[in-house]
C-alpha cells in the first residue's frame, strides 16, 4: 500500500474519528455527572432542556461558544492561549492506542510494541496545560492551583507507573493487546494484582485532579486554582481535556486489570477467540463490553466525587511519597518472589497457577491491613454532656 | 519520501527551538521551546526505529524533568531578574569555549555517525532486549548509577532540610 | 420630644412621649443585694447602680483597667468571660458617653454590668490586656462613638469604612447622611506577623493573600488577609464591616414592632432565635409575659431553627472540605424546617413570625402533626452524615487538632455557643438562665474536649440530637390552649372585630399604631442561646415609641476576631476548614 495512506491519510482519519468520538464522550459525560451528582445528593440535576436534560448536552457547548472570552490585562498571551490547548492534544493521541475490541481491529493504529510506555509518555505531559494556564493568568490563586498540580501530578506518576510494573511482570509484555490476551486466559489481573489495581485507581485520581485529589481547583481555598481567570469556551476546553484523560485513564484501568474486551477468564467465558468466530457482531459486542467497564469506572469517579472530602496538600504528598510509592514497591517485590518461586506461564496455559492464587489471597491481607489502619481512629470520640450550669 | 520529510520536518523543529531556548529572554519559554525540542527528539528515536527509548524520552525528560524545572522557574519568579553585566574577557572565553566544544562535536559526529553507513542489520530496541542487557551485561554501571543519584538526593534533602526545620 | 427624633431622617411629629413610669426589674431586691455584696468584697472600690437589671457599677474611666483585672481573677467571682463592650450616647449629659462592660462568671452563672462615664474629649485606658476579646468591641465603640481608647493597639475603624465622616451612633448624627467609599479609601491591611515567628529568620520568601471579601469560602463578606511562609501562616489580619447595615442606628428611629424583620437579619440562618431574644428583652422592659401558647410555639420553632443553623454550617463546612454531597442531603430536612415555618408565618427564610407580647398569628392546625413528621425523619439524616463524615480518615485529618483553642484563650475571646463548649466549658444560656421554660425539659449540654474543628463538628451533631429530643418532649405535651398573644392594649392590638365592633378598642388600635409600644423609661439586657452563642440585646428607653438605644451582642463578633489567633501556624486548607466549623454568619457580624 501507499506509505502516505498508510502513514498519514488513514491515522488522520482514523484520529478524527477518535476525537469525534471523545468530543462526543465527554459532552455525554458531563450530563451524566450532573445527573448522578443530582441523585447522589438527593436533587434533580439537569431536567429543563429536552428529556430528562439531554438536550444540556448541546446547550453546554452553545452557551460556552456564546460566553464573552476574557482575557486578563497582564496574561502572557501566548501561553495563556496555550494552556487550555495542550492537555487534550496527548488525551486524543493516547485515544488512538487503545483496543476497545478484539484484534481484527478496533484500536485506530496498529499494534505498537510499546504501547504501554507511549501512552504513559503522552499522558505525563498533560500537566502542562495546567501549569502554564495557571502561570500565564498573572494570578496568585491560579499560579498556586498550577504549582500544586505540578507537584501532585508529578509525584502520582511514580506510583501510578509503578503499579503498572507487577502487571507487566505477569503479562511479560507491553503491548495492550497481549496484556488482554493473558487476562482472558489466565485471570484478570485486579486478582493477583489487587494491591496494584487499588494503588492505580487512587493514583489515576490524583492523575486527573478530582476528589478527593481535586486540590489544584479546590474551590474553598484557590477560588477556582488553575482556570480562575479562564471563561467561555477556554475554559471548555480544560473541562474538556480533564474528562478526557477521564476516559483515558478508565480505559487503561479496565484493560489493565479487568479484562479489556473480554468476559471471561482461563480461557472459558466471553473470549477472543469466540468473538473473532462472530465476525463483526464479535467485534461491536467486544467493543460494548468495553465500553461498559468503562462506564462503570467513570460511575467510580463521580461516585468518589459525592462522597469524598479533600485532602490538606502534605497530606496529600504523605500518601503519595510515604504510603503508595513503598506499597508498590513492596508490591513489586512480592510479586516477583512469588514468579520465581512458582514460574509462570505464557498465555495459552488455561490452568490457574498456584502463584497467582498466592498474590490473591497476600493482596486481599494487604488490603485488610490497610483498610484497618485507615479507620483506627487517631483519638476516641469524646464527647460529653453535663448538667453542670443548671444553675 | 515519507521518511525524509518527516526526518527534515522535526529535524528542523527540533533546531528551532533548541535555539529558542538560548535565545529566549523569558525561561519559561525557554522550558518550554526545550519539551518542544524533546519531541522532536523522540519523533527521531521512532524513525531510528527505536520507539523503546521514544517513550523514556518524553516519560523522563518531558514529563517528570521540565515539568520540575517549570514548577523551579515559576516558584523563583525568575523573568524579571536583570542579567548581571559581563567582562569582555568573560564573554570571549564563553564563545571561545562554546566554539571549541562545537568544533569537536561536529568532527566527531561527521566521523562516526553519518559519514558511516549504518549496520545493515536491524536494532533489537524491543523492551526485554533492552531490559536484558541493562539488568545483565550492564548491571554494575547500572547499580552504579542508582548510587550516585542516591547520593544526590541525599544531599537535596541536607541542603534543604535546614530551612523546613527554620520553620517549625 | 428626644433628642433622636429631632435628628431623624423622618421627622417625629407625634406627641411627647405620655409613658414616663421608670422600669422596675422583677426581682430588683435580691439583683441589687448581690450588686451590694460584690462591691463589698471585690477588692476594688465599685459605686453601686442600683434599680438595673443585673448588679451595676460606676466605675472611673481611671480605674477600670484595674477593676476588670481585679474581677476577673478574683477567686470568687471570677468573671472571666467578656460578654460585651458597647456605648450609650446621653448628650444632655455633661459626660455624654457611657461605655458599659458586660462580663460573666462561668463559675457562679452571674451577670455583671460596668460602666464608664466618658466625655466628648476624654479617653479610657484600653483593657485589651485583661481581656482580648475586648480589642474589636473598643473598635467598634470607637467608630461608632469616636470614644478614644489610651494605649488600644490598632483603633481603626471597624464597621464603617475608611472614608467614613463623623461617628454613626452619636444622637446627633443625621440617619440620612451617607458617605461614599472610593477605591483610594479601601483599607490596605498589613497582617499582623505572630511573635513566634517574628525572630526566626527563614529562607522563604513571605507572601501575603487576600482572601475575600468575595472568596468562596469567606461565607458572606469576610475579609482575610494572611501572609504566609511557604504555606504557613504567620500573620493574619481579619477586616469586617462588609455586610454593615446600621442595625442598630435604624432601630432608633423605627417603632419596637418595626425592628423585628431587621432582627431577622441578623443570623439570617436561624432567624427565629433573634426574634425570640429581641421579643423577650422589649417584653422584658414592659414588664409582660408572651402567653404560654406563644412561648411553647417560640421554644419549638427556636429548636427548629438551631437545627437548620446548624444544619447549613455543617454542609458549608463540609462543602468547604470538598464533600459536596452532604451540603444538599441536610439540605432536606432542612427545607421541610422552613416549610414549617412558612406554614406558619407565611415567610421562609425569615419569618418575622413573632410580635412584642406573642405571636403574629396562630399556628396552622397541622403544626404539631409537621413538627412530629421532621422530628420523625431528621435523625436519619443526621445519623447518615456523621456516619459518612466523621468515620472517614481524610475527613478526621482534615479536622482534628485543626483550628484549636485552649479553654483559657476561649474563656478570655468571649467565645459562647458550640465554638465555646467545644473548647471544654458546658456553657449554655438555656441552661445557665432558662428561658421560654427550658428547664421543665430533660436534655443535655453536650461540650467536647480540644477545640478544634473535629470538637465543634461533635458539638454541633450532639447538640441537633438535644434539639430533637427537646423537641420529642414539646410535642408530646401538647399546645397549651389559650391566645398566642398578650391581652394588652398597649402591647398587642386588639383583634378586628373587636376594632370593628367596639369605640374603645378602635382607639387602642388607633393608638398603638399612631404612637406605637411605649416601655417605661429604663434599661434592660437579656440574653438567648442562638445558633452559634450567646446573642444578647440590650435596649435603653427613654419612653417614647423608638427604642432609644438597641445593642446587640452578635456571638460572632468575638469568635471571628479570634480566628486570626486560631489559624496562627496552621495552613491555609486549614484555616478554611475552620472558618466554617466557627460559623461566621457575616449580618450578625456586621450589625
Amino acid at each position: 500500500m501507499n506509505p502516505w495512506m498508510t502513514y498519514l491519510i488513514w491515522p488522520l482519519i482514523k484520529f478524527s474519528i477518535a476525537f469525534i468520538a471523545v468530543q462526543a464522550l465527554v459532552a455525554a459525560m458531563n450530563w451524566i455527572e450532573r445527573r448522578l451528582l443530582g441523585f447522589f445528593q438527593a436533587r434533580l440535576g439537569p431536567n429543563r432542556v429536552g428529556p430528562w436534560g439531554l438536550g444540556q448536552i448541546i446547550a453546554d457547548p452553545i452557551k460556552f461558544l456564546l460566553k464573552e472570552d476574557f482575557v486578563p490585562a497582564r496574561a502572557e498571551k501566548v501561553a495563556y492561549y496555550l494552556g487550555p490547548i495542550l492537555p487534550l492534544l496527548p488525551s486524543f493521541i493516547v485515544f488512538c492506542l487503545i483496543p476497545f475490541g478484539p484484534p481484527p481491529t478496533f484500536a485506530v493504529t496498529n499494534n505498537i510494541n510499546v504501547g504501554l510506555l507511549l501512552i504513559f509518555a503522552l499522558t505525563s505531559t498533560a500537566v502542562y496545560g495546567i501549569i502554564l494556564g495557571g502561570w500565564a493568568s498573572n494570578n496568585k490563586f491560579s499560579l498556586m492551583g498550577g504549582l500544586r498540580s505540578a507537584a501532585q501530578m508529578v509525584s502520582y506518576e511514580v506510583p501510578l507507573g509503578l503499579s503498572i510494573v507487577g502487571v507487566l511482570m505477569l503479562t511479560q509484555s507491553l503491548e495492550l493487546e497481549e496484556i488482554v490476551r493473558y487476562q482472558e486466559m489466565n485471570s484478570w489481573n485486579v486478582f493477583p494484582q489487587l494491591v496494584a489495581c487499588f494503588i492505580f485507581i487512587v493514583a489515576m485520581n490524583a492523575e486527573n485532579n478530582r476528589t478527593p485529589f481535586d486540590l489544584p481547583e479546590a474551590e474553598s481555598e484557590l477560588v477556582a486554582g488553575f482556570h480562575t481567570e479562564y471563561s467561555a469556551m477556554k475554559f471548555a476546553f480544560y473541562m474538556l481535556g480533564e474528562y478526557s484523560l477521564m476516559i483515558v485513564n478508565s480505559c487503561l484501568a479496565v484493560t489493565l486489570f479487568f479484562g479489556g474486551w473480554s468476559l471471561g477468564m482461563g480461557g472459558i467465558g466471553f473470549t477472543t477467540e469466540v468473538m473473532q468466530k462472530m465476525g463483526w457482531v464479535g467485534g461491536l459486542i467486544g467493543t460494548g463490553i468495553f465500553v461498559t467497564k468503562m462506564m462503570l469506572f467513570l460511575f467510580m469517579y463521580i461516585w468518589f466525587r459525592a462522597t469524598f472530602p479533600r485532602f490538606r496538600f502534605d497530606q496529600l504528598m504523605d500518601l503519595g511519597w510515604k504510603f503508595l510509592i513503598p506499597l508498590a514497591l513492596a508490591n513489586i517485590f512480592v510479586t516477583g518472589i512469588v514468579l520465581l518461586a512458582f514460574p509462570s506461564r505464557l498465555y495459552g496455559d488455561t490452568v490457574i497457577a498456584v502463584g497467582e492464587i498466592m498474590l490473591t489471597v497476600i493482596g486481599m491481607i494487604v488490603i485488610a491491613l490497610t483498610l484497618v489502619l485507615l479507620f483506627k481512629p487517631k483519638r476516641p470520640k469524646v464527647i460529653n454532656a453535663s448538667r453542670v450550669s443548671e444553675a | 519520501m515519507l521518511e525524509f520529510i518527516v526526518f527534515f520536518f522535526f529535524a528542523a523543529v527540533a533546531i528551532v527551538f533548541a535555539l529558542v531556548v538560548i535565545l529566549h529572554r523569558n525561561p519559561v519559554v525557554g522550558a518550554l521551546s526545550l519539551v518542544a525540542s524533546f519531541f522532536a527528539l523522540a519523533v527521531m528515536y521512532v524513525l531510528l526505529d527505536a520507539p523503546f527509548l521514544a517513550a523514556l524520552q518524553v516519560i523522563v525528560y518531558a514529563g517528570a524533568i521540565m515539568v520540575l524545572f517549570l514548577f523551579v522557574i515559576m516558584l523563583l519568579n525568575l523573568q524579571h531578574v536583570a542579567e548581571p553585566n559581563t567582562r569582555p574577557v568573560q564573554q570571549f572565553l564563553g564563545y571561545f569555549a562554546s566554539a571549541t566544544f562545537a568544533a569537536g562535536l561536529v568532527y566527531y559526529v561527521s566521523k562516526y555517525a553519518v559519514l558511516h553507513a549504518l549496520p545493515p542489520t536491524r536494532f533489537s530496541t524491543s523492551a526485554q532486549a533492552i531490559g536484558e542487557r541493562l539488568f545483565e551485561a550492564y548491571i554494575f554501571p547500572f547499580e552504579m548509577v542508582s548510587i550516585l543519584l542516591l547520593a544526590a538526593i541525599v544531599g537535596a534533602l541536607m541542603l534543604s532540610g535546614k530551612a523546613a526545620v527554620a520553620i517549625r | 420630644m428626644s433628642t433622636l427624633t429631632r435628628f431623624s431622617a423622618i421627622p417625629y411629629t407625634g406627641p411627647a412621649p405620655t409613658n414616663r413610669n421608670p422600669y422596675v426589674p422583677a426581682d430588683v431586691a435580691t439583683i441589687d443585694a448581690r450588686g451590694a455584696e460584690i462591691a463589698a468584697r471585690a477588692g476594688v472600690a465599685l459605686e453601686q447602680e442600683t434599680g438595673l437589671d443585673l448588679p451595676a457599677f460606676i466605675v472611673a474611666k481611671e480605674a477600670i483597667v484595674p477593676t476588670l483585672r481585679a474581677l476577673r481573677d478574683h477567686t470568687e467571682f471570677q468573671f472571666d468571660l467578656p460578654l460585651d463592650l458597647f456605648g450609650v450616647d446621653y448628650p444632655g449629659r455633661e459626660q455624654r458617653f457611657d461605655v458599659v462592660y458586660q462580663l460573666y462568671s462561668v463559675k457562679n452563672n452571674e451577670r455583671i454590668r460596668l460602666k464608664v462615664r466618658v466625655g466628648e474629649t476624654e479617653s479610657v485606658p484600653t483593657s485589651v490586656d485583661v481581656y482580648r476579646a475586648f480589642d474589636w468591641f473598643e473598635r467598634e465603640v470607637f467608630d461608632m462613638y469616636g470614644v478614644r481608647f489610651e494605649g488600644h493597639p490598632n483603633l481603626r475603624r471597624i464597621l464603617t469604612h475608611e472614608m467614613f465622616q463623623g461617628h454613626a451612633l452619636r444622637k446627633d448624627y443625621d440617619p440620612a447622611q451617607r458617605w461614599l467609599l472610593s477605591e483610594q479609601g479601601v483599607a490596605k491591611l498589613k497582617p499582623k506577623i505572630d511573635p513566634r515567628f517574628e525572630v526566626e529568620h527563614s529562607d522563604f520568601e513571605r507572601v501575603t493573600l487576600n482572601l475575600g471579601p468575595s472568596h468562596p469560602a469567606m461565607h458572606g463578606t469576610l475579609r482575610c488577609a494572611v501572609t504566609l511562609e511557604g504555606e504557613t501562616i504567620v500573620g493574619a489580619d481579619q477586616e469586617i464591616g462588609y455586610l454593615h447595615r446600621c442595625f442598630e442606628k435604624m432601630s432608633e428611629t423605627h417603632t419596637y414592632q418595626q425592628v423585628i424583620p431587621f432582627t431577622d437579619r441578623l443570623n439570617y440562618c436561624s432567624a427565629v432565635i433573634n426574634n425570640v431574644g429581641y421579643c423577650m428583652t422589649v417584653e422584658k422592659l414592659l414588664g409582660v409575659a408572651a402567653p404560654e401558647r406563644a412561648q411553647h410555639v417560640r421554644l419549638m420553632l427556636s429548636e427548629f431553627y438551631r437545627i437548620a443553623d446548624h444544619i447549613v454550617c455543617i454542609g458549608t463546612n463540609l462543602v468547604d472540605l470538598g464533600a459536596l454531597t452532604n451540603f444538599w442531603y441536610l439540605f432536606q430536612p432542612r427545607e421541610e424546617i422552613i416549610a414549617l415555618a412558612e406554614s406558619c408565618s407565611g415567610a421562609r427564610l425569615l419569618p418575622t413570625y413573632l410580635r412584642i407580647g406573642g405571636l403574629a398569628v396562630d399556628v396552622p392546625a397541622d403544626f404539631l402533626s409537621n413538627s412530629q413528621r421532621i422530628v420523625n425523619m431528621l435523625p436519619k439524616y443526621i445519623d447518615e452524615v456523621e456516619a459518612l463524615v466523621m468515620k472517614n480518615r481524610i475527613f478526621r485529618d482534615r479536622t482534628e487538632g485543626v483550628g484549636a483553642i485552649t479553654k483559657e484563650d476561649a474563656l478570655n475571646f468571649g467565645f459562647t455557643g458550640p465554638c465555646l463548649r467545644a473548647a471544654g466549658v458546658p456553657f449554655d444560656v438555656r441552661k445557665a438562665s432558662p428561658y421560654l421554660g427550658y428547664e421543665t425539659y430533660d436534655w443535655d449540654v453536650p461540650y467536647a474536649e480540644g477545640g478544634d474543628t473535629y470538637a465543634r463538628f461533635l458539638v454541633r451533631f450532639e447538640e441537633m440530637r438535644q434539639s430533637i429530643r427537646i423537641l420529642q418532649q414539646a410535642i408530646d405535651r401538647g399546645l397549651p390552649s389559650g391566645p398566642v398573644i398578650v391581652d394588652n392594649p398597649y402591647v398587642a392590638l386588639p383583634p378586628k372585630e373587636k376594632v370593628y365592633n367596639e369605640m374603645e378598642s378602635l382607639i387602642y388600635h388607633f393608638k398603638l399604631i399612631m404612637h406605637g409600644i411605649q416601655p417605661p423609661v429604663g434599661e434592660a439586657y437579656f440574653q438567648v442561646e442562638g445558633g452559634n452563642g450567646e446573642v444578647g440585646f440590650y435596649i435603653v428607653s427613654d419612653g417614647t415609641k423608638n427604642p432609644y438605644r438597641v445593642r446587640v451582642r452578635p456571638p460572632c463578633f468575638p469568635i471571628f476576631e479570634a480566628y486570626g489567633h486560631m489559624i496562627m501556624g496552621q495552613t491555609i486548607p486549614d484555616a478554611i476548614a475552620t472558618l466554617g466549623s466557627l460559623n461566621i454568619i457575616a449580618g450578625e457580624l456586621d450589625h
